[in-house]
């Protein structure tokens, strides 16, 4: 057994909420998970399952006055949601980098790619103009984009998809982040292009040491990709686990349902591609128990009404399922 | 580049003659008017009709009155006016600055009115400001320009004249190298009343527009640079936010400068553009109407152009070709 | 909720929504009726419209004297057979002025240049005032309708002239258009054809005002025809052999009505704006008949003596202007929020 790596980014107990006319909803919901240094975190859930509300949360950048996010993020020995919004900024772009689903109308359209870039290298760095221009020419060139220094001078409405997002990618990179949060990088983008703008992230990542958060709905792009996975449902991590060891075996029975619902080769083809049914649940209306019990199709009565916690059932393979940690949830089972 | 601004002084010079004819049908062809009894008046006598018939030319085909009076117009540059002969060009020529006055000083305050309040509005919102500077963007909307203006001469020149606005000289214009001073304080109160209007509405619009900017993607991206507040609202909100609103500055401004504002200055007694319009309407002066008209539909044609290619230089993605 | 974006879920069709019950119109109306500031400004209109509407029912009654008779001998005999005199000496001590605000029923606002009841003409003038505004908005969404339409459906050359000179007239500004019609023909009158409209008419402003904001609608109403025509279901239509009449009656009106109807409180808060700036100009109603721009008009020569004949009818018209503009807006947001109306009268 190895020693682990020293963990760069914690949450512990991250929650978010939303006041509306019917009351507090909780749309994150007691959140806790640590990235390490140089790992690729996968993070898999459906839309509304709060993945990205939570990484926007982590960072501060959930601007709805309605919202109320509590619990902790530790970086660097720092709470970051206890610290004042100044300094908070200071980690943003710097040590901690995002980027986002849609390409198309992430980058501001009346500026120049380069400047663009140029921008985030000087807000955290005491460099010239000049000098960052430069820098951001290397970083186009780093992602891939052919004949940089001509490029930098583009507005992004004369980049297609994929190349918007290597933009993304280059300014993301340009402060050299400990993290990079990376939310459906690749969804809206063909599927040609989806390839080799992972494999950017995980060369550039791999290069550099940054610990990325790849946040998707589609477990199959982590599968080459991502060291651990976690699930979430309804705002909850329902399981985590080495990506191997979750592929070969999920222990929850969402998980079991996500994982049967991707086509694959390698097993004769079913009739009809199995998928859960029923809808994911509205988090104004989540009852008491488990989330996923009213979809489940294990469910027993005890699943409605106790919620589950996250146990670990095996090295570093955690889940939150009653009927499995039923007897002794105290016990850890071996796999 | 050359091409565009071609095509669009091709454009521009259709757009004109289209209003000269405009003008000219309206002038003759309204149905039911006859414009040599309106030039005549009420106790007018046939006979004295028909010789204004003949002397002003009404009785030639249209076409041929027409072409003659865009001759003198713009060849001959000698056109007179119907009802005392005076030269028509110098006394348009007068009203120009007086409208540039009035127009210029009151734009500066409405834009600044409606950056501040959208602005602030917009950066607030929700909270106790934002409603309180959108309902009075509203009254402001909603006031008619001329009474605002009426209440305003009441209150400086009349009621308070002898106390708080002793120093405000009486209503009129003098031109600003004669006396700046003078030139400033007769113009302060009829920029405010010109400007109170049209800034409720652009607070209103920019504030809109702001928000909705505010949500977009590219501002979250700004965001997560780690950008100050300041900075992601200057450099990225309010600058994709300008863009609509620049062309609404330019309709706007284009139609004022050509006698829009005409209400303001028949208020305030200032002899612009729009005051010519009306009242060589009211007198039927054909000649003056033309000219004054043209001048209009000018400035509406040269701003719009000034402003699709401000339009241009602020959104990369129309680039002039 | 703030999730950016929601990924299209990998194994489940979309989600219900929350407030699915009853349709757009339905939900729409409820948002209205839940809006107390909307309440609130359709509460103001109706009592404004309800005293300005009624009143050749009451208000020659309750003023004791015929709003539209000058008494120029300085004096007037009310219904009640009292004989009031209506000159005073000015303050300066220099001529006369009209007879100031009494606070009782008769002259309640004092009388205005001609001896008349001006409480009682403010509410005539209201009457004038609002009814053009609303025929006009009636004159110009009919009329953008129905150009809008033509210019989206026959499409080609009609389009291309109709397009064309709502383009001229668009960047002509209105105020001005308004101004020279209204000029030329305010003595005389139009004539079209058969049809007379004389030159004392409220027919004659709400005809102005009502065909130079045409294109204000004609605009809009040609693009929703053009993007409904490029919609399959027209196509389909067409291609089972329904008629012109049909598809328009069946498949275009529908989803373009709602765009003008939508617009409509704010067309007539404009119209009524630009009607009252006409007949400041003197060319909009023909006295004796009143609206609250002759009534500003007449009260600005007395501004400084009595301020309240001004300030009245000015006050209602920005009253009436602003509760419009509010249910305006909030029947747009509610129902149509896409429509736009460029327009003003400054």
């Amino acid at each position: 057994m190895t020693t682990l790596p020293e963990k760069v980014l914690s949450a512990e107990g991250l929650t978010v909420e939303f006041r509306t006319r019917g009351g507090l909803v909780r749309v994150v919901d007691d959140v806790s998970f640590e990235l390490r240094a140089g790992e690729t975190l996968g993070v898999v859930g459906e839309s509304g399952s709060g993945k990205s509300v939570s990484m926007l949360a982590l960072l501060g950048l959930i601007r709805d006055g309605n919202a109320v996010v509590s619990g902790r993020v530790l970086f660097d020995g720092q709470d970051l949601l206890a610290l004042p919004a100044k300094s908070m900024r200071d980690y943003r772009g710097d040590k901690i980098a995002m980027i986002f689903q849609d390409p198309m109308t992430s980058l501001n359209p009346v500026y120049r790619v380069g400047w663009q870039i140029a921008e985030q290298i000087r807000q955290h760095r005491r460099i010239g103009m000049r000098a960052a221009r430069r820098r951001a020419v290397e970083l186009l060139e780093m992602v891939g984009i052919p004949s940089p220094g001509a490029r930098a001078r583009d507005y992004p409405h004369q980049f297609s998809g994929g190349m918007r997002q290597r933009v993304m990618i280059a300014m993301a990179l340009s402060c050299e982040p400990d993290v990079l949060i990376a939310d459906e990088p690749t969804t809206a983008l063909d599927v040609s292009v989806q390839a080799q703008i992972l494999r950017i992230i995980r060369d550039l990542s791999a290069r550099t040491g940054t610990s990325v958060i790849l946040i998707t709905h589609d477990l199959g792009v982590l599968a080459g990709i991502a060291s651990r996975v976690q699930v979430m449902y309804a705002g909850r991590i329902v399981e985590q686990a080495p990506t191997a060891q979750l592929f070969a075996r999920p222990q929850h029975p969402y998980t079991v349902g996500l994982l049967g619902s991707i086509p694959r080769l390698d097993v004769p083809r079913p009739a009809r591609l199995p998928s859960i049914e029923g809808l994911p649940p509205l988090a104004s209306d989540l009852g008491p128990g488990c989330a996923f019990a009213p979809r489940c199709p294990d469910a027993e009565a005890v699943c409605l009404e106790q919620r589950p916690v996250l146990l670990p059932s095996a090295q570093e393979h955690f889940d939150a399922c009653l009927l499995r940690h039923a007897s002794t949830p105290d016990e850890k089972r071996t796999a | 580049m050359i091409g565009y601004v071609v095509r669009r002084v091709f454009s521009a010079a259709g757009v004109l003659i289209a209003v000269s004819v405009l003008v000219f049908l309206i002038f003759f062809k309204t149905p039911g008017v006859d414009p040599a009894r309106q030039i005549a008046g009420k106790q007018a006598t046939p006979q004295v009709i028909a010789q204004i018939r003949t002397d002003f030319g009404l009785d030639k085909p249209l076409p041929e009155q027409y072409f003659a009076m865009m001759k003198r117009l713009v060849v001959d540059r000698d056109l007179v006016s119907y009802t005392d002969r005076g030269p028509v060009l110098s006394r348009v020529a007068k009203t120009i600055p007086v409208t540039l006055s009035l127009v210029g000083g009151a734009a500066v305050i409405w834009l600044l009115l409606a950056l501040g309040a959208g602005t602030l509005a917009a950066v607030f919102r929700g909270r106790a400001v934002d409603p309180l500077l959108m309902g009075l963007g509203l009254v402001g909307m909603s006031l008619p320009v001329y009474w605002l203006g009426g209440v305003v001469n009441m209150l400086t020149q009349g009621s308070w004249h002898n106390s708080l606005f002793s120093w405000l000289p009486e209503l009129g214009y003098t031109p600003i190298n004669v006396n700046p001073l003078k030139w400033f304080e007769q113009l302060l109160f009829p920029w405010i009343t010109l400007a109170i209007g049209t800034a409720g509405l652009y607070a209103r619009v920019l504030r809109a527009d702001l928000i909705e900017v505010d949500r977009s993607d590219f501002v979250l991206t700004a965001r997560a640079k780690g950008l100050s507040e300041s900075r992601v609202l200057l450099r990225h909100v309010l600058r994709n936010s300008l863009i609509p609103f620049v062309s609404l500055f330019g309709l706007d401004l284009g139609a004022m400068l050509g006698g829009a504002a005409v209400l303001t200055e028949q208020v305030f007694g200032l002899p612009g553009v729009g005051n010519l319009t009306f009242h060589s309407l009211s007198r039927f002066d054909l000649p003056v109407l033309m000219a004054v008209t043209l001048y209009g539909a000018f400035t509406v044609v040269l701003v719009n152009l000034l402003v699709d290619l401000g339009y241009a230089a602020l959104d990369p993605r129309i680039r002039v070709r | 909720m703030t999730e950016p974006r929601p990924a299209q879920p990998a194994l489940v069709g979309p989600r219900a929504e929350p407030e699915s019950s009853g349709g757009p119109w339905r939900r729409g109306l409820r948002a209205l009726l839940g809006n107390s500031r909307v309440m609130v400004s359709a509460a103001v209109l109706a009592v404004i419209v309800v005293l300005c509407l009624l009143a050749p029912l009451y208000a020659s009654h309750v003023s004791g004297t015929d709003p539209f008779v000058a008494n120029p001998v300085g004096t007037t005999v009310l219904d009640d057979g009292t004989v009031l005199p209506l000159l005073q000496p000015a303050p300066q001590g220099v001529g006369v002025l009209p007879l100031g605000p009494t606070g009782e029923a008769h002259f309640l606002l004092g009388a205005d240049g001609d001896g008349r009841d001006v409480a009682a003409r403010i509410l005539y003038g209201g009457r004038n005032t609002l009814v053009i505004g609303v025929l006009a908005g009636l004159v110009a969404c009919a009329g953008g309708l129905v150009v809008g339409l033509i210019a989206g459906y026959v499409g080609g050359a009609v389009d291309g002239v109709l397009s064309r000179i709502l383009d001229v007239v668009w960047a002509f500004p209105v105020l001005m258009l308004a101004i020279s019609i209204s000029a030329i023909s305010f003595a005389s009158g139009i004539s079209l054809g058969f049809v007379r409209v004389s030159s004392g008419s409220l027919a004659l402003p709400v005809l102005i005002i009502g065909v130079v904001y045409v294109p204000y609608v004609a605009r809009p109403v040609r693009g929703a025809v053009l993007s409904v025509r490029a919609a399959d279901y027209v196509g389909a239509a067409t291609s089972y052999g329904a008629g012109h009449g049909r598809i328009i009656r069946r498949e275009i009106l529908p989803n373009v009505l709602s765009r003008v109807i939508v617009l409509f409180p704010l067309m007539v808060a404009t119209a009524m704006l630009l009607e009252s700036g006409l007949s400041f100009l003197g060319i909009g109603v023909h006295p004796p008949a009143a609206s609250w721009g002759t009534i500003i008009e007449d009260g600005t020569q007395l501004l400084r003596n009595r301020p309240l004949m001004a300030i009245v009818p000015g006050a209602l018209l920005a009253i009436t202007v602003c509760v419009l503009n509010i249910l305006g807006d909030a029947i747009r947001d509610a129902f149509d929020p896409k429509a736009e109306l460029r327009m003003r009268a400054r």
